[in-house]
């Protein structure tokens, strides 16, 4: 009893100190140190409504599929055939120029350049270069904003990673998703605005963990929601046995008068946060088995994302999900496709991977297109970081590795609103450094933004006594990437 | 004090005929310029007397609070200074005003009321000496000189910082709306003249008599005629004084001032050069023109879109009361009054939910109605939603034939019909609608030869078909899938399988062969099996590749021990459930070998022994062990089964020596099973031996190999 007395106290308490810290003298006294205040125009940071875009959007959701692990520039996206000429050869110090090596090759002897084992070919009538290993996503080059110059600061995985999705390298902020689903709501209210498929390659692995699609200090109601890769997407969702939907719906309606009256008591958000958690669930209900149903599907769907999309938990099986989710109006849907790590046996594991995510990527996109939805559908391809141009250990003849490599690397966009056929930035002839034209995470963040109709600068969350966002201080809009 | 008092007195007066005989000769004075610094003092000047004029009043209002002589004294003081101070900031006003750029209906004004004040405080100050007891007519002077002040005041503010300072806040401003059909210059170049020019240049402070706050300003030019000569930035003044350097004394805008930037510079002589046409639209610029890639570039960074929208916005109320959790309605962006419906979930749709969108019909931009049970006779409810162009009816029930009812939607430019039955027949309808630029066709029974038909007579639409697969093309499809999960018999559980695919064929074999796919038993219903078995199942399908086979050993088991107990401990990593794990039923899998139900073995063999209370009349032991070569886990090298009716009595029944794999093999389980006759045991012993040195083809070379069980079953 003691305690509910307290709580009474401490709001009363929080109440008084509230309106005094709202009282007139404060608001005068902040009109003369901020003299902005009362002026009212759009610089506020909080001008915007939250829940609808600031200007019309291109792009009205997201699909990205995140390579995770970073595959390699060089076998995929990248055409560096001096790599070839001059393989074996010293990475030369001025094109290192004092670049910062993991753990891994930083005790190496010399950088021995390394080139593609793999041959390229121009596709398209943009003429963009595509290695052997992806020939479907080739098929895509006119519907491409290639960017060839992405750059961070991370040079291992967890810290690139993180700093891809929140936009900070600690993993304490909020993801990609769950800013977009904070900024512009839900659009189908019976599905999580942000939802996350995983699924493992047959290369290298690196983890992915939960902080990766984490709301960070936004209201839970913007995590990203796992899908499982078992044969029920979504556990949990049926009815037990013995309980029909009249009676769920009964039982949710006297659990959300208790839990409104334990938030009348406490006033914490969470409550409602959890109220509306469980009636989103009940939706989930009828919501889910339309999206598992593939009778409105033609058999030749199947062959257009390959058999493996039948196989829960698939990239392939993730990419036809994604497309339905997307369909369904989710907004964000993120997918991490591990294995792309090649510190060795780049000859063995990246064809296996690009089968992988090579055909199931393709027939998203053009899934998409097929329906009238790629123009507002962004999907983005990329990993975390590039691979380096010399090799990690000795490069054999028919094997090698790379390093990470964080000064340039590729991630590709398509459809929702994105310059297409277009190649944006240049390395040099190294491909290690950018001479054209970068695109740090931070201004990457700040593009998708705006193409999902957000001013990256006014949609911000305070907290901890600052305003918070995306691309926090940085990043600007790279109109090169816009159509 | 009264020799200071007289003096002030004196000063003030000779100051004061100063600046009246400066008055009536006003229009003969030539200031001489080394007297134009004093002037610039003015706004410095000024501050004085307002303040002193103020704590003058605030004195005479709180006199009683003072007591004593040296008030007035005091008072005396500071009201001499004050009007000295007026005085010397009059002075210095009218020096001032001699300089051009003024408006001169303001000055005139500021100029006459600030002398009055001057002339007003040397009047107050007189009086103030002279009459100290008649205190109405102080009063009434200090009053009417507190009023001149502010008036005084108000105009010289007016004149430095523009007529409308007081109440002008950037809110007023009309936030200029640009489109496409928005004049170059109102879009770039006049923004441009105001961040940088009309600082000096506008109403109140007109330098160079140039006026840049209004285009006929602009088009008379300054003092030394036009600023530019359309078509001929090089000869243009303006750009010419821009293009000085910044030393210069006619560089401009002045050193100290914001400058143009060279992008601002290249944009205005780009601008001049092309003709300085100030009607031009944004939408006549050539696509390359730097002014066009400027705008563009500019809109991005400030998200401005071009689209906008002339029609009314409906209610937040009605919005509000249309959104459900099916039917979501909203704007396309903060402030557009234009709004998209999105329907979801079909099971929950209901034909009513797509009529009471009327209320909204003028708004409605953009419609999804994907999947649901939309009929024909639905599009003339659509057809309503006049400013639709984007409409979504994958997966409906339409059949085309009331496609034409939409041709009424003269703004429609992108509709989806993929998945649902509508024919070439009612595609050539779509010739009449106006704006419409692709219809999406995918998955309906459009053809490729039927597009290029319907191509032909509407060369604005792009019809897009979509993936066709291509005969060519054969892929592997992927192999059944066991519906069991678990693997020991059960008579009232048969074996089924199934495939997400329809129209698979299973092919299966229960002997151990490959089941290939003309002549192996074809999966129709569930198996029962009745004893241990092996089995293979693959999938085919026309235009397809038979699948990969997959394989599943199913256990029987008959009896159970009574106790269990082993002779050997299992590595530490893998104990699974102790001795219980070899005869609890529970089957582990090859895929997970870290599970609870196996027993990992690697130095030294698995020996355990099981008990029974009773002799037991035993046919078979079935011993079931895991296989994953890569992961070092390879068939034991020998298998032994002893049996007796206690320790002392064990004799080996069979020994079993498992073929070695030559190469890289499956990830399985593998069973190896020891026939028994005729005799009854109590107790059994059993011996698993792990190869002690992988061979040498293997990775791990000369390294012993582990050995896993996960059961052992007696029949």
């Amino acid at each position: 009893m003691n305690e509910f007395l307290e709580n009474r106290l401490n709001i009363n308490r929080r109440h008084f100190l509230g309106k005094m810290t709202a009282g007139i003298g404060s608001v005068a006294l902040g009109s003369l140190l901020v003299p902005d205040l009362f002026k009212g125009s759009d610089d506020e940071p909080d001008a915007f409504p939250l829940g609808m875009p600031h200007f019309a959007p291109k792009a009205k959701r997201v699909i990205y599929l995140f390579q995770n692990g970073a595959p390699s520039q060089y076998e995929s996206f990248e055409y560096k055939p001096l790599l070839n000429q001059r393989a074996g050869e010293d990475l030369p110090a001025s094109i290192r120029n004092g670049q910062r090596l993991t753990g891994m090759t930083s005790n190496q002897a010399s950088f021995p350049l390394v080139g593609s084992h793999f041959g390229f070919k121009q596709y398209g009538q943009s003429g963009m270069w595509f290695s052997e290993l992806f020939p479907n996503i080739a098929t895509l080059a006119d519907d491409m904003c290639m960017i060839k110059t992405m750059n961070t600061e991370a040079i291992n995985h967890d810290p690139a990673l993180t700093f891809m999705q929140t936009g900070a390298q600690q993993g304490n902020r909020p993801s990609m998703g769950a800013w977009a689903s904070y900024g512009l709501g839900s659009e189908n209210k019976n599905l999580p605005a942000f939802s996350v498929l995983l699924s493992r390659g047959k290369g290298n692995g690196q983890g992915v963990y939960s902080k990766l699609w984490t709301n960070g200090f936004l209201d839970a109601t913007h995590q990203g929601v796992v899908f499982s890769s078992g044969e029920d997407p979504i556990l949990y969702l049926n009815n037990p046995e013995g309980t029909d939907q009249v009676a769920r719906r009964k039982m949710l309606d006297n659990l959300a008068q208790l839990n409104n009256m334990a938030y009348d008591d406490f006033g914490d958000p969470e409550i409602k946060a959890k109220i509306q958690q469980y009636e989103m669930a009940y939706r989930m209900q009828t919501a889910v088995p339309e999206l598992t149903d593939l009778s409105k599907e033609p058999d030749h769907i199947i062959k257009m994302y390959g058999p493996e999309c039948l196989v829960p938990g698939t990239f392939a099986a993730n990419c036809l999900m994604a497309r339905k989710l997307s369909e369904a109006g989710v907004r964000f849907v993120q997918l991490y496709h591990q294995g792309w790590d090649q510190h060795g046996n780049m000859v063995g594991e990246m064809p296996l991977q690009a089968k992988d995510t090579d055909r199931a990527s393709t027939a998203l996109i053009n899934d998409l297109k097929q329906r009238g939805l790629l123009d507002e559908t962004l999907v983005i391809w990329g990993g975390e970081f590039g691979r380096t141009n010399y090799s990690q250990g000795t490069a054999s003849k028919d094997n090698y590795g790379r390093d990470h490599h964080p000064r340039a690397y590729c991630t590709w966009m398509v459809g929702g609103g994105v310059k297409a056929g277009t190649v944006y930035g240049e390395t040099d002839e190294f491909g290690y450094n950018v001479v054209r034209d970068p695109v740090h995470i931070n201004d990457f963040h700040a593009s998708v933004m705006h193409l999902m109709g957000i001013n990256h600068e006014k949609l911000t969350f305070k907290h901890l006594g600052r305003r918070y966002r995306l691309t926090d201080v940085a990043g600007k809009v790279i109109p090169g990437l816009i159509a | 004090m009264p020799r200071f008092q007289t003096a002030i007195s004196y000063l003030l007066l000779v100051l004061n005929v100063l600046l009246l005989f400066l008055l009536i000769f006003q229009e003969k004075v030539v200031i001489p310029s080394w007297m134009q610094p004093i002037g610039r003092l003015h706004p410095l000047m000024l501050h004085l007397p307002i303040g002193f004029l103020i704590v003058v009043g605030l004195l005479w209002v709180f006199q009683q609070e003072f007591q004593g002589e040296s008030f007035s004294k005091v008072l005396g003081f500071v009201l001499s200074f004050t009007a000295f101070t007026a005085t010397l900031a009059a002075l210095m006003g009218f020096f001032l005003s001699r300089e051009e750029g003024y408006i001169d209906s303001l000055l005139d004004w500021h100029k006459y009321t600030g002398i009055a004040l001057s002339f007003l405080l040397y009047g107050l100050n007189i009086l103030y000496q002279q009459t100290k007891k008649q205190k109405t007519f102080f009063n009434a002077t200090l009053a009417v000189s507190i009023l001149i002040l502010t008036i005084t005041g108000h105009l010289g503010a007016s004149l430095t910082h523009g007529e409308d300072y007081l109440f002008l806040s950037k809110n007023s401003e009309v936030a200029l709306i640009i489109n496409e059909d928005t004049p170059v210059f109102e879009a770039v170049i006049q923004p441009i003249f105001k961040a940088k020019c009309v600082q000096c240049h506008n109403e109140q402070k007109t330098k160079g008599e140039l006026l840049m706050t209004t285009l006929s300003g602009l088009v008379k030019g300054g003092k030394n005629g036009p600023i530019w000569v359309a078509g001929d930035a090089f000869n243009s003044h303006f750009l010419q004084r821009a293009n000085l350097p910044l030393e210069d004394k006619k560089h401009m805008p002045p050193k100290g001032k914001a400058q143009l930037t060279p992008q601002e510079i290249g944009i205005l002589t780009a601008w001049v050069q092309s003709g300085a046409d100030v009607k031009k639209p944004i939408k006549a610029l050539a696509s390359g023109d730097p002014i066009q890639k400027w705008i563009e570039s500019k809109n991005k960074q400030q998200h401005t879109t071009a689209r906008t929208y002339d029609f009314e916005a409906a209610s937040t109320s009605t919005i509000e009361k249309l959104n459900t959790p099916f039917r979501t309605i909203f704007p396309l962006a903060y402030n557009s009054p234009a709004l998209q419906a999105d329907f979801f979930v079909r099971q929950a749709y209901k034909p009513e939910q797509l009529g009471e969108l009327s209320e909204i019909k003028t708004q409605l931009v953009a419609l999804n109605l994907s999947n649901m049970p939309i009929k024909d006779e639905d599009l003339n409810t659509i057809a309503q939603f006049e400013h639709l162009e984007k409409l979504i009816l994958n997966n409906t029930n339409i059949t085309g034939n009331s496609l034409s009812a939409l041709s009424k939607l003269s703004a429609l430019k992108s509709l989806s019909l993929s998945g649902t039955k509508i024919t070439k027949t009612s595609l050539q309808s779509l010739r009449k609608f106006p704006q419409l630029r692709e219809v999406f066709v995918w998955n309906t029974s459009v053809s490729q030869p039927d597009i290029a038909d319907l191509q032909k007579q509407n060369k604005e639409i792009h019809f897009e078909l979509g993936y066709l697969p291509k005969a060519s093309e054969i892929l592997k499809i992927n192999p059944p899938i066991l519906v069991n999960e678990k693997f020991v018999l059960d008579p009232q559980t048969p074996i089924s399988f199934r495939h997400p695919l329809k129209g698979v064929t299973i092919r299966y074999t229960l002997d151990g062969t490959i089941p290939d796919s003309l002549s192996a038993p074809i999966y129709e219903s569930p198996l029962f099996l009745s004893d241990y078995t092996l089995v293979k199942a693959r999938a085919t399908k026309a235009q397809w590749y038979a699948s990969d086979v997959v394989q599943y050993a199913f256990f029987k088991a008959t009896y159970r021990p009574d106790s269990v107990t082993l002779l050997s401990e299992p590595n530490s990593q893998y104990k699974g459930e102790g001795a219980q794990t070899l005869i609890d039923r529970n089957k582990g899998e090859a895929s997970d070998f870290k599970n609870k139900a196996w027993l990992g073995y690697r130095e030294n063999p698995l020996e355990a022994v099981f008990t029974f209370t009773k002799p037991i009349p035993l046919k078979n032991v079935t011993i079931s062990t895991g296989i994953n070569i890569q992961g070092y886990i390879f068939p034991p090298a020998s298998i032994e089964i002893w049996g007796g009716s206690d320790k002392k009595s064990l004799r080996l029944i069979q020994r079993i020596i498992p073929d070695q794999p030559k190469e890289n093999q499956a990830t399985r389980i593998e069973a190896y099973q020891s026939k028994i006759t005729g005799v009854n045991y109590t107790m059994l012993k059993v011996i698993v031996r792990p190869v002690s040195k992988l061979p040498i083809w293997h990775q791990g070379k000369g390294q012993p190999a582990w050995t896993f069980v996960d059961e052992v079953f007696f029949n």
